[in-house]
């Protein structure tokens, strides 16, 4: 700012000078004009009614990373239907109800007791934490448990990638989730940016980046076009993942436990 | 050393859940440090300015050819959305529209509204570059005033507007130490979480494991002195946190391409001074002796809380007072504390560190001091017949 300042005054001062070497009748005329404030050249178009406060994102990512975290419940369902890892596993392997039903109901559940967290998580950041989430709140809260049970769907479908034991499966989860947490932007605030402008199909897939665009576009855009993209591609990630968890548990056999 | 050979046997076991979260912060930390710069000097901030230019005439193209002499020219689709994205994201510091007519108007000796930029929000690039602009125009109206040809004027005016200042910095600005750079910090930064991860999952597990009631009878009853079985217990776990801190410290010389010299030394000492503490809490939360479950939670709720509170992944002038003053009772807060002081992200002073690192010190002591008296009061005689009483019950 001074180094701009500074620049200002000795550019004024070539002016003035040039002016009074070449036109010294005009000088006074030029020299006053320049002091004088002129009427801006530039014409601001603004972008956004909403919030934009860079950091708020940093929240946006902590509700990604709470949804994020519904991998924990998902990787239970597995651990319960898995006859090596637990003895609920066993029991539900020998029982005549197919897996299919049983999976579901397990699923239904969580994807239940997710949304009560992610009604919480909202409800604390936006009404104790008074967070500005722009003025379409109520729109927050499906967002939100829809990203949460993308998070359930997404530890469901690793859960049954492997028969890992439960420590090996949590590792990978926690580490797989805080690092697409990571690149959504949740300790760095510009490395959205910077990946949007290196690999922007990659911000369309991570389930955390979709789940904090969505309220960023909630936020920021005057329609809802991105909105619902944004819904759309969590729908579409979340029967991704429970169609692969069950076609990958289906048909399992276990010679012994 | 049969117990200190049991130990390393179970951590075995351990270890390639522990590796995964390496290897990831590992892989993360290689990532932000190719990113980072070691330049510590003054220098005029470059914007990036993206132009769309709606006159397309010589006089705008030379316009954006004097932006682009001071500032980075980044070419991006003329789409509201992206243009909304790049402003937020600040991967485009400013957007400006050059409007049609611009030449003719210019000539004319008008300067109302040469110009559009799209506005996101108040910001240093948006006072500077429409400051700029207006200085450019006011110039260019001034030399034709003195009957310069339009050409004329506007050659004389980028002329004039090339003048540079000198600027000497006094002092190194929140450049960091040049042997511990800002962004070299970051690497020590992050590193409380994963420490906290690794070292109480796979700590506290094994010594929950050997601590188990029939192996504990078991060991008792044996010719081995309780206190050659509880210093090997120690030295293994030492030995564990040891390991784990060296690859961290090795992988940190390896991302900043030397070995560490001056101050990166005192971040080396403190990053070594948090492994202990949290190696302290590990055997403290280990003698509690939870479930393989409540120890994952425990573990996660440490490891990101403290994370959260103390200022390792949200930097610490974002937190509150009140976060702040409560996260001074956990001990990565003045782990991070110290290591932005080395990195001079507040100001240096080598009592402040030193305090900082017998906060830590203490914290040691104090875990150290809760963990005896947890055993005392569980293994007691006293306690111990109760629990047979209740199970003979």
């Amino acid at each position: 700012m001074l180094k701009s300042f500074v620049e200002q005054y000795t550019l004024r001062e070539k002016i003035a000078m040039d002016a009074i070497q070449t036109s010294p009748e005009k000088a006074q005329e030029i020299i006053s004009s320049l002091m004088s404030g002129t009427v801006s050249s530039c014409r601001e178009i603004p972008l956004t009614q909403g919030n934009p406060d860079m950091y708020i994102q940093y929240f946006y990512n902590l509700i990604a990373m709470v949804a994020m975290f519904g991998c924990m419940t998902g990787m239970h369902i597995t651990m319960q239907n898995q006859a090596n890892l637990s003895a609920l596993g066993a029991r539900n392997n020998c029982s005549p109800a197919p897996k299919l039903v049983t999976i579901l109901a397990c699923l239904t559940g969580s994807f239940i007791i997710q949304t009560v967290c992610m009604l919480l998580c909202v409800t604390f950041l936006a009404f104790v934490l008074k967070v500005d989430f722009g003025d379409r709140l109520p729109l927050v809260y499906p967002a939100a448990i829809l990203g949460g049970i993308m998070g359930v769907s997404f530890g469901f479908f690793v859960g049954s990638v492997s028969h890992m034991s439960e420590k090996a499966k949590t590792a990978v989860l926690m580490s797989a989730s805080m690092l697409l947490c990571f690149l959504s932007g949740l300790m760095m605030g510009d490395i959205k940016g910077t990946i949007a402008q290196k690999a922007p199909w990659f911000n369309n897939i991570n389930p955390a980046a979709v789940v904090s665009d969505s309220f960023y576009c909630l936020n920021i855009d005057e329609d809802y076009t991105r909105f619902i993209t944004k819904l759309i591609t969590m729908a579409v990630i979340t029967v991704v993942f429970i169609m692969l968890g069950f076609i990958i548990s289906r048909r399992k056999k276990y010679a012994s436990v | 050393m049969q117990v200190f050979k049991t130990m390393f046997r179970v951590m075995r076991s351990r270890i390639p859940s522990a590796m995964i979260y390496i290897i990831i912060f590992l892989a993360i930390s290689a990532f932000v440090t190719s990113q980072s710069t070691k330049d510590n000097k003054f220098e005029m901030n470059r914007l990036k300015v993206c132009v769309f230019d709606e006159d397309d005439t010589p006089e705008s193209r030379a316009l954006t050819e004097f932006i682009g002499k001071h500032n980075d020219i980044v070419e991006i689709d003329n789409n509201r959305d992206t243009i909304t994205d790049s402003l937020y994201y600040k991967t485009v510091n400013y957007a400006l529209i050059i409007n049609k007519g611009y030449a003719e108007r210019l000539a004319a000796g008008e300067t109302a509204e040469l110009f559009g930029s799209y506005h996101m929000d108040e910001s240093y690039s948006v006072v500077y570059m429409s400051k700029m602009l207006d200085e450019y125009t006011g110039s260019v109206k001034a030399y034709l005033a003195m009957g310069k040809s339009f050409e004329e004027a506007v050659s004389a005016t980028e002329a004039a507007m090339s003048q540079e200042t000198e600027v000497e910095m006094f002092r190194v600005d929140k450049g960091g130490d040049s042997h511990f750079s800002v962004d070299f910090a970051q690497y020590f930064q992050f590193m409380p979480y994963i420490l906290i991860s690794v070292i109480i999952s796979i700590v506290s597990l094994v010594l929950v494991t050997m601590n188990k009631k029939d192996i504990r009878y078991r060991t008792n009853c044996s010719c081995l002195k309780n206190s050659k079985y509880t210093f090997q217990l120690f030295f293994g776990s030492f030995l564990f946190v040891l390991f784990i801190w060296l690859i961290f410290m090795v992988a940190g010389a390896v991302f900043n391409e030397e070995m560490y010299t001056g101050r990166a030394w005192l971040a080396v000492l403190n990053s070594f001074i948090f492994s202990m503490v949290v190696a302290a809490l590990a055997v403290f939360i280990a003698s509690f002796e939870p479930k393989d479950n409540i120890l994952n939670l425990v573990t996660q709720v440490l490891g990101l809380g403290m994370s959260f509170f103390c200022g390792v992944f949200v930097p610490m002038e974002i937190l509150s007072d009140g976060v702040l003053s409560a996260a001074r009772f956990l001990p990565a807060y003045w782990y991070v504390r110290a290591n932005r002081m080395i990195s001079e992200e507040d100001a240096f002073s080598s009592e402040g560190v030193m305090k900082c690192m017998l906060i830590e010190c203490l914290f040691i002591v104090v875990l150290v001091l809760m963990t005896i008296l947890v055993r005392r009061l569980r293994y007691s005689s006293a306690s111990i017949g109760s629990a047979v009483k209740k199970a003979a019950a």
